[in-house]
C-alpha cells in the first residue's frame, strides 16, 4: 500500500520535525485514531458500570437480608415496641428497618447496634448540623433530638400552625427562657391563633445550621438581621393577609442605623435593639418597646437625653407623597432644580466656549458704553 | 488688620489703572475664601462619602478619615471653619470700606440679567455686542449669592441635624426627616454649581486656564479682566462712572 506508507512517513517526518517525546508521539497518533479512542472510553464505561451494579447488587442484598417482619418478632414485645406500622404516616413509610439500622449480622443481633447514621440520604442537612454550635456542645441535639426517631414527619413548606408551635416547644427542652419570653411575643400569639405565617424558631435562627446572633453568617447575626425578618415583612402577601406595612425593612436600611450598621459600627441598632428579639410585641401593645409611651426609654438605651417629646414619633418613614411629604417636596423642588442647573451649566460652556471662538476671530474692539470702554 | 482688610480708598482701583495688574482680592478675602474652599471641600467629602456609602470610594474616604466616627469629626469640624469663614467675610464687611464696596458691587441688578442675556445672545448666536460687565460679572454675583444661601441652608439644616436627640426633644420627627432631605439635596446643588461651575470657571472658562490667580496673589492681568469683564478694558468699578 504506497499510499499508506507515504503516509506513515509522513507522520514520522511530522513527528520529528515537531522534536516530540515518543509519549507525545503516542497521543498525537492516538488522538488522529479517534475511532480506537472511542471504543477504549466506551469498555471502560461499561467495565465500571458492571463492576459499580455489581457492588450495589451485593450491598442490598447484606441489608434486606433481614426484613421488617423478622424485626418485629422481638421488637413487638416489651416496653420499647417498634413495628413496620411504627413508619406509617412518617416520611419514611416504606423503607425497611435495616435501610437505617446497619451492622446486623446475624439474629438475634448484637446488644450494641451503630448509631444510626442519617448522613448516607440527607447528607446537606448532616453537613450544615455539623457547622451548627449543637453540632459541637456536649448534649445538644443531633437528628433525632429534634427530628424524633420513628414517627418523623415532614414539616418544611407547610405553614402549619401547630406543628410551628411544636419545633418551639422542641426548642423549650433547651431554652427554656427564650421560650417564656417567645410565648409572649405576637409571633407566637399569632401562631396560636392558627395562623402559621407567623416565625417560630427556625424561621429566624435556621434550621440545621441553625446559630445564635454572635456566630458570624448567622440570619440572626446584626448585619443580615434586617434581610431575616424581611423575609416576611418585606413580604407584600404574608403581611397583606395581617394588614402590616412591608416598608419596614427598606425604610429602615436607608435610615443612619442602617449606615452606621452597613460600615461596621459595632452599636448600630438593628430591628432586634429597638423592637425585643423573642418577646417581639405589636407597637399597638402598651406593654411593646416600640409602643409611643416606651420609645423614650427604648431609644433612650442609646441616645442619652432623649425625653418624653419622643412619644409618637414615626420612625419607620419614607420620603414619599404618603410618608414624609415635606422632604418629598423638597426633594423633587432639587431634583428638577439641580435638572436647571446642570442644563445650565452645559449652556454655560457652550456660550463660553463659542464666545472665545468669537472672541479670537473678532478684533478687540472699544465698547459702545462711553468711558468705561476706554482703556 | 488694616492691610490685610485693603486701604479702604475708593481711588485705589483708579491708581492701579497704570500698573499692568488689577487688584481683586484683598489678603483677608483671600484668606476667608482659602479657609472656605477647604471647609467646603471637606464638608462635601466627608458628606457625600455618607450619603453614598455603598460606593467603594466612599468606603476609601470613610476608612481614610478613620471610620465614621471620624467621618463625623471631620464633618462637624470643617462646618465650625465654614462659620468661622462666615464671620471673617461679616468682619470684614463691618471693618472694611474695599469689603464694602465689593459688596455694594455683589447686589444684583437689573441690569444683570438683561446682561446675562446679551451675554448669551452673543456668544451663542453671534448677534449683537458683547456686554460690558463691572466688577464682577452676573456669573460671580449668582455664586455669590448662591454661597450665601447655601451656607445658610445647609449651617440651619445641619445644626439641626448636629444632635438628633435635641432637635427630637424641641421638634416634631418631619423636621428632621425633612431637614436630612434638605442637606443631602442641597449638597448635590452644591456640589454642581460651586466645585463644577465655579471651578470650570476660574480654571478654565474666559483664558483663565491653568487658573486665575487672584485667590493666591489677589491680583489679576488687566488683559485678563478686560477680557470677561469689559471688552474695552477698564477697571469695570460702577462707582467710578459716578
Amino acid at each position: 500500500m504506497p499510499k499508506q506508507n507515504h503516509n506513515r512517513s509522513w507522520l514520522k517526518f511530522h513527528y520529528e520535525r515537531l522534536n516530540l517525546t515518543p509519549a507525545q508521539q503516542f497521543f498525537e497518533y492516538a488522538i488522529r485514531r479517534r475511532k480506537a479512542l472511542r471504543v477504549i472510553a466506551l469498555t471502560l464505561a461499561i467495565w465500571t458500570g458492571l463492576f459499580a451494579s455489581s457492588q450495589g447488587r451485593s450491598s442490598v442484598d447484606t441489608a434486606h437480608r433481614f426484613s421488617s417482619t423478622d424485626c418485629a418478632t422481638c421488637h413487638s414485645r416489651g416496653d420499647r415496641t417498634v413495628t413496620p406500622e411504627s413508619l406509617r404516616g412518617s416520611v419514611h413509610e416504606g423503607l425497611a428497618c435495616t435501610d437505617c439500622h446497619s451492622g446486623i449480622e446475624g439474629l438475634p443481633h448484637s446488644e450494641r447496634l451503630p448509631a444510626v447514621d442519617c448522613d448516607s440520604c440527607h447528607e446537606a442537612e448532616s453537613t450544615a448540623w455539623r457547622k451548627s454550635p449543637h453540632a459541637v456542645r456536649p448534649g445538644a441535639p443531633a437528628c433525632v433530638g429534634c427530628h424524633g426517631t420513628h414517627l418523623i414527619q415532614r414539616i418544611r413548606g407547610v405553614s402549619n400552625a401547630a406543628l410551628k408551635l411544636q419545633i418551639a416547644e422542641l426548642c423549650r427542652r433547651c431554652h427554656s427562657q427564650e421560650y417564656a419570653h417567645y410565648k409572649l411575643s405576637v409571633h407566637a400569639k399569632t401562631l396560636e391563633r392558627g395562623y402559621g405565617q407567623a416565625a417560630t424558631c427556625t424561621d429566624c435562627h435556621g434550621e440545621h445550621s441553625i446559630r445564635g446572633p454572635e456566630t458570624a453568617g448567622s440570619p440572626v447575626a446584626p448585619i443580615s438581621i434586617a434581610a431575616t425578618c424581611g423575609s416576611c415583612h418585606a413580604d407584600k402577601k404574608t403581611m397583606a393577609s395581617f394588614g402590616l406595612p412591608t416598608d419596614r425593612v427598606s425604610t429602615f436600611n436607608s435610615s443612619f442605623h442602617a449606615t452606621a450598621l452597613a460600615m461596621g459600627d459595632p452599636n448600630a441598632a438593628t430591628c432586634a435593639s429597638c423592637h425585643g428579639a423573642h418577646d417581639i410585641l405589636a407597637s399597638a401593645d402598651p406593654a411593646s418597646r416600640t409602643s409611643p409611651a416606651n420609645l423614650p426609654k427604648t431609644c433612650g438605651r442609646c441616645h442619652v437625653g432623649v425625653k418624653q417629646g419622643f412619644a409618637g414619633v414615626k420612625i419607620h418613614v419614607d420620603v414619599s407623597p404618603t410618608g414624609v411629604r415635606s422632604a418629598w417636596y423638597v426633594r423633587i423642588f432639587y431634583i428638577a432644580f439641580i435638572t436647571i442647573l446642570v442644563l445650565g451649566f452645559i449652556l454655560h460652556i457652550l456660550a463660553e466656549r463659542l464666545g472665545a471662538f468669537r472672541n479670537r476671530k473678532a478684533p478687540i474692539h472699544n465698547g459702545p458704553h462711553g468711558k468705561r470702554g476706554t482703556p | 488688620m488694616k492691610t490685610m482688610l485693603g486701604s479702604g480708598k475708593v481711588d485705589d482701583m483708579t491708581s492701579q489703572r497704570s500698573s499692568g495688574s488689577i487688584d481683586r482680592l484683598t489678603l483677608w478675602q483671600r484668606w476667608e475664601h482659602g479657609l472656605m474652599a477647604l471647609c467646603v471641600l471637606l464638608l462635601i467629602l466627608s458628606g457625600l462619602a455618607l450619603a453614598y456609602h455603598e460606593q467603594f470610594w466612599a468606603q476609601f474616604l470613610i476608612r481614610l478619615m478613620g471610620g465614621l466616627p471620624g467621618r463625623h469629626l471631620v464633618h462637624r469640624f470643617a462646618a465650625v471653619g465654614l462659620l468661622i469663614a462666615g464671620l471673617l467675610h461679616l468682619t470684614g464687611l463691618l471693618f472694611s470700606d474695599r469689603h464694602k464696596r465689593d459688596f455694594h458691587e455683589v447686589v444684583p441688578r437689573f441690569s444683570d440679567f438683561s446682561q446675562a442675556w446679551q451675554g448669551l445672545k452673543f456668544s451663542i448666536l453671534g448677534t449683537g455686542e458683547a456686554p460690558q460687565y463691572e466688577w464682577f460679572t452676573p456669573m460671580q454675583k449668582l455664586q455669590y449669592w448662591g454661597v450665601l444661601i447655601g451656607c445658610l441652608v445647609m449651617g440651619i439644616s445641619g445644626s439641626l441635624l448636629w444632635n438628633p436627640v435635641v432637635t427630637l426633644n424641641i421638634f416634631p420627627k418631619w423636621i428632621l426627616d425633612f431637614m436630612l432631605v434638605l442637606h443631602a439635596t442641597e449638597a448635590q446643588f452644591i456640589f454642581v454649581l460651586f466645585i463644577l461651575w465655579h471651578l470650570y470657571d476660574v480654571h478654565v472658562a474666559g483664558g483663565n486656564f491653568p487658573m486665575n490667580p487672584a485667590w493666591l496673589t489677589g491680583t489679576m492681568s488687566k488683559e485678563l479682566f478686560a477680557r470677561q469683564h469689559a471688552a474695552g478694558g477698564g477697571t469695570g468699578r460702577s462707582k467710578e462712572d459716578e
